[in-house]
């Protein structure tokens, strides 16, 4: 209980910029590189036991995030402190034994399992290299952790990914990626791609997990209706920036900044008298690499004033929440 | 049981033209194999010694005729079967086990190593594959190791160029990435992960060199380069042959022939067939 | 005869090297003129290869047997020819992904003229142009990118793109196969609008194929629920999101998550899809159904009447007798 309220990631000034390839012949015309500015800036924190939900469009940058915190991608620049290590400055031999502490279940679960590896194997794979336990301990784990994931072991051991449905195989990606006890999960649009039968049993799954295992988890999404269910606190991410961070609560009965007005407009709510939203929201994301200057929304904001082209608003505490729009100055 | 199944396999096989393709290449090679296994039983004559006069067209003791020294090219042929498989899977082994690793390191480091390499390997193979084969065995000299490791010279860029390419889409799969996520070090990612994803097009590329190579053990041969007579070899056989010609010996020339290209379309209709079964596009419908 | 389109008994199969795959089974529908009809069901349900039937575009592997009256007109029965002249002008379609069903290397323009002269080889470009930029701009697209090649739009202008394209020639029927799936929310939501206006502007007949129960919600005005292959609910829009009467459908609102709901209870349906090489025995929906009974098991339960509505379960046995006496005794 004492640590429900202590950090356990705290993230700082995090910059990644993706080069672009240039030919060699405009190279040595201009000097300037152009970059994908895909993470901006970005400091969040998250505490123990918490669900971050963060929230935005393809082209958002909010996968990169992910990919960058348990550090599949270099950070730029930034810091990355899991407990008292900075993960940015991690390299090597100390980063890949770090790793067994934090893990990310992406998006595809069609691709995100080796084709040639049998599911038992698959998920013993993280203890093996992590040196966890003898080989039938490894075994004995794996059946827990088949059966916790809903699966049962006898039948699923020994098949590989081709013969399993989409859901059957998210179930085993998360068995891996909670199999060595990790504390901080990332889960990357982890229902976007299942049948819609599918998605509330995963994300009841995920749910689950976390109580059992105490994990914490960035949960990142395009759709703000699944993190109403998961999520404690949710930001929303637009080209590389994050306009606003609050609790899950605030979010949903008041957002404040105008992308996440229109992201909540947006979601389809399936019942057919409900015809009155008329919040269409006009243009879309633009291209990270070519980013409006001043708020990286005004041309698309409905109450964008002359100072939004301009002058690029920070993140402000609002009613308790981080808002970064010139409408709250 | 067993047999069903079989015979469904079978069925399944000669539901389109590629799998009948593969599997009268398979028919072939099994052919040679088994003359090749059981060749001091089939040859009537010893190969490397005369048998009856020279120059004998066909009859019914020298079905195939006789060489300009009496040797029974029959006899010859069977034994140079031999000769053949053993070339040709010596020089496809070495190529296979230079260019598979190579291929699949640079392919997934990437970065300069991979542009020095592949322009390495690139060179090798824009030289004309008999030529560059004729230098190395030159230099060489002959001899059975000798003559197979020209040959697999040859053949490395193939394997090389086929697994990096196909690396560097396997490195970008999620899985990749996951295995890198679970703290995986780079032999055991490149071992368990990208190594079985990118094995069934080496061994489409394994068959088809062995067609290449006993064409190109043939060719050496036939240019008196190859292995020293008066071992049994089919390319050498049809080089001496094509010194009779003028004088209507056809039958020197046209056992060898025959026999170098059914074994090379045997090869290749097999890899064409394996290549459809794992080429998932093409193979599944739906 | 009102109906534009009337579905009976249509079968669809795929044969595949191990095994058949019943993809469509005895589904039968109608729909009215300017009427939009959503198809509703997951991966594998046989919501697009319906889709697919409608234009005869099915993949060579497949089957079909029973019939499909467009006007009248049963479309298995007709020959190639017939068929390819309604394609585009009469009945058109837009696929999911606009980023590949576009030429990349045509402009748009010549896209558009290819489409027209198609079905009218004489018509002057000067006539071309004005059709072309008058379709554009009702769908939001300025003319004059008429030039541009489809790598210089985006996602959701691509789709509004190829909306253009299956409404040049005023089709009477347009089938739309997830036409916001690989869209962006907000795009997704735009593109819907696109769409409902044109079903208001235009004379024109929908079926909205698509997973998303919520994002057909507003525009359609009947529902067809399908299941691995089977119809098992067809309904008014109205009455089927109100009263859902399949288990399957009941359940499937239930655990769509809802951002106006207040409770955090995630509701879902146990259990996976079918695997089609080898459907559940009876009801296909059976094992993952909480109200199954020893007779689900067995038999496939028939398509009955409900007050109008279809439904394909046993729960129904009963009220079918009932339908049937009311409607006898209003007779």
């Amino acid at each position: 209980m004492m640590q429900e309220k202590q950090t356990l990631l705290s993230v700082k000034n995090v910059k990644k910029y993706f080069p672009l390839k240039v030919s060699w012949l405009k190279a040595l015309v201009t000097k300037e590189k152009p970059y994908v500015r895909a993470v901006d800036d970005l400091s969040f924190e998250i505490k123990y036991g918490e669900t971050l939900g963060l929230v935005g469009e393809s082209g958002s940058g909010k996968t990169t995030v992910g990919r960058t915190l348990i550090r599949l991608e270099n950070p730029t620049d930034g810091h990355i402190f899991f407990q008292d290590v900075d993960l940015a400055k991690l390299s090597g031999e100390n980063l890949r034994t770090k790793r067994r502490d934090f893990q990310m279940i992406f998006q595809d679960p069609m691709a995100s399992l080796n084709p040639y590896m049998r599911i038992g194997n698959a998920i013993e794979h993280p203890l093996k290299i992590h040196h966890i336990g003898n080989k039938k301990e490894r075994k004995m784990r794996v059946y827990e952790i088949l059966n916790k994931v809903g699966l049962t072991p006898e039948e699923f051991y020994n098949r590989f990914p081709r013969h399993l449905s989409g859901g059957q195989r998210q179930r085993v990606v998360i068995a891996r990626a909670v199999i060595t006890n990790p504390k901080f999960v990332v889960a990357d649009e982890v229902t976007a791609m299942l049948d819609v039968s599918i998605r509330s049993q995963i994300l009841k799954l995920l749910i689950d997990m976390k109580n059992e295992l105490g994990l914490t988890y960035l949960f990142i999404t395009h759709d703000l209706a699944s993190a109403k269910y998961v999520c404690d606190r949710i930001a929303v991410m637009y080209l590389g920036k994050i306009v606003e961070i609050a609790q899950m609560q605030d979010i949903f009965k008041m957002p404040l900044h105008p992308y996440t007005k229109i992201l909540m407009a947006s979601v389809p709510i399936p019942d057919p008298k409900l015809k009155t939203k008329k919040f269409i929201p006009t243009g879309e994301i633009p291209s990270p690499i070519n980013i409006p200057s001043g708020c990286r929304f005004h041309p698309r904001c409905p109450y964008a004033m002359e100072i939004c082209s301009k002058v690029e608003p920070e993140l402000k505490e609002v009613d308790g929440r981080l808002v970064s729009c010139h409408l709250y100055d | 049981m067993i047999s069903m199944e079989i015979r469904k396999g079978m069925r399944g096989l000669f539901k389109d033209s590629s799998g009948l393709l593969a599997f009268v290449g398979f028919l072939i090679l099994i052919f040679y194999v088994i003359v090749a296994t059981f060749a001091p039983f089939i040859s009537p004559y010893n190969p490397t010694q005369p048998s009856g006069p020279s120059l004998l067209p066909p009859t019914i003791s020298h079905i195939m005729g006789t060489d300009n020294l009496g040797y029974d090219i029959f006899s010859r042929l069977v034994w140079g079967t031999r000769m053949a498989f053993a070339i040709a899977l010596i020089a496809t082994a070495i190529a296979a086990i230079i260019g598979i690793p190579v291929g699949l390191i640079v392919g997934y480091i990437g970065g300069k190593t991979d542009r020095i390499m592949t322009m390495i390997m690139d060179s090798v193979y824009a030289f004309p594959g008999l030529i560059l084969a004729i230098a190395i065995a030159a230099m060489l000299g002959p001899g059975l190791l000798n003559i197979a490791f020209s040959i697999a010279v040859v053949y490395i860029p193939t394997y090389y160029r086929v697994i990096r390419s196909q690396v560097s889409t396997v490195k970008s799969e999620l899985y990749v990435d996951g295995a890198r996520a679970i703290g995986a070090k780079l032999s055991t990612i490149i071992g368990s992960y990208v190594f079985p994803n990118v094995l069934p097009s080496t061994i489409v590329i394994f068959s088809m060199n062995l067609a290449d190579s006993i064409m190109t053990e043939a060719g050496l041969s036939f240019l008196g380069l190859g292995i020293a007579p008066p071992t049994p070899d089919w390319g050498y056989d049809l080089a001496k042959g094509q010194q009779f010609i003028l004088n209507n010996d056809w039958w020197m020339v046209v056992f060898p022939g025959i026999a170098i290209i059914t074994i090379v379309l045997g090869f290749s209709m097999f890899a064409e067939g394996l290549d459809e079964y794992f080429n998932p596009n093409i193979g599944e419908k739906r | 005869m009102s109906d534009i389109l009337e579905v009976k008994d249509l079968n669809v199969e795929y044969l595949t090297r191990d095994g058949n795959i019943k993809a469509v089974n005895g589904v039968s529908f109608s729909l009215g003129l300017h009427e939009t009809l959503g198809l509703v069901g997951e991966s594998g349900c046989g919501k697009s290869t319906i889709g697919l039937s409608l234009l005869k575009i099915l993949p060579i592997n497949a089957k079909i047997s029973g019939k499909i009256f467009y006007k009248g007109k049963d479309m298995v029965k007709m020959s190639d020819n017939e068929i390819r002249s309604l394609r585009g002008k009469e009945i058109s379609m837009i696929f999911q992904d606009p980023m590949t069903s576009l030429d990349p290397i045509m402009r748009i323009k010549d896209q558009f003229f290819e489409t027209i002269r198609a079905h009218f080889p004489k018509t002057e470009e000067a006539e071309m142009i004005k059709t072309s930029s008058n379709v554009l701009k009702s769908i939001g697209i300025d003319p004059s990118r008429l030039e541009n090649y489809p790598f210089e739009f985006s996602g959701g202008m691509r789709q509004r793109v190829m909306i253009a394209l299956a409404i040049i020639l005023n089709p009477s029927l347009l089938i739309a196969d997830e036409p916001t799936t690989s869209l962006d929310v907000v795009v997704q939501l735009q593109i819907m609008e696109v769409l409902k206006a044109l079903k208001d502007q235009k004379d024109m007949s929908m079926v909205l194929i698509t997973h998303d129960l919520g994002l057909v919600a507003e525009i359609v005005d009947k529902v067809g629920i399908m299941y691995a292959g089977d119809l098992v609910e067809f309904g008014d829009v109205d009455s089927i999101y109100e009263k859902p009467l399949h288990p399957y459908t009941q359940l499937l609102l239930v655990s769509i998550p809802n951002v106006k709901l207040e409770d955090r209870e995630l509701r879902y349906i146990k259990g996976n899809l079918p695997n089609l090489k080898s459907p559940p025995s009876g009801c296909k929906f059976h094992p993952r159904c909480p109200f199954a009974t020893d007779i689900c098991l067995k038999s496939v339960p028939p398509t009955f009447d409900v007050n109008g509505r279809k439904v394909k379960c046993w729960l129904y046995k009963g009220e079918k007798d009932d339908a049937r006496k009311t409607n006898t005794s209003v007779g």
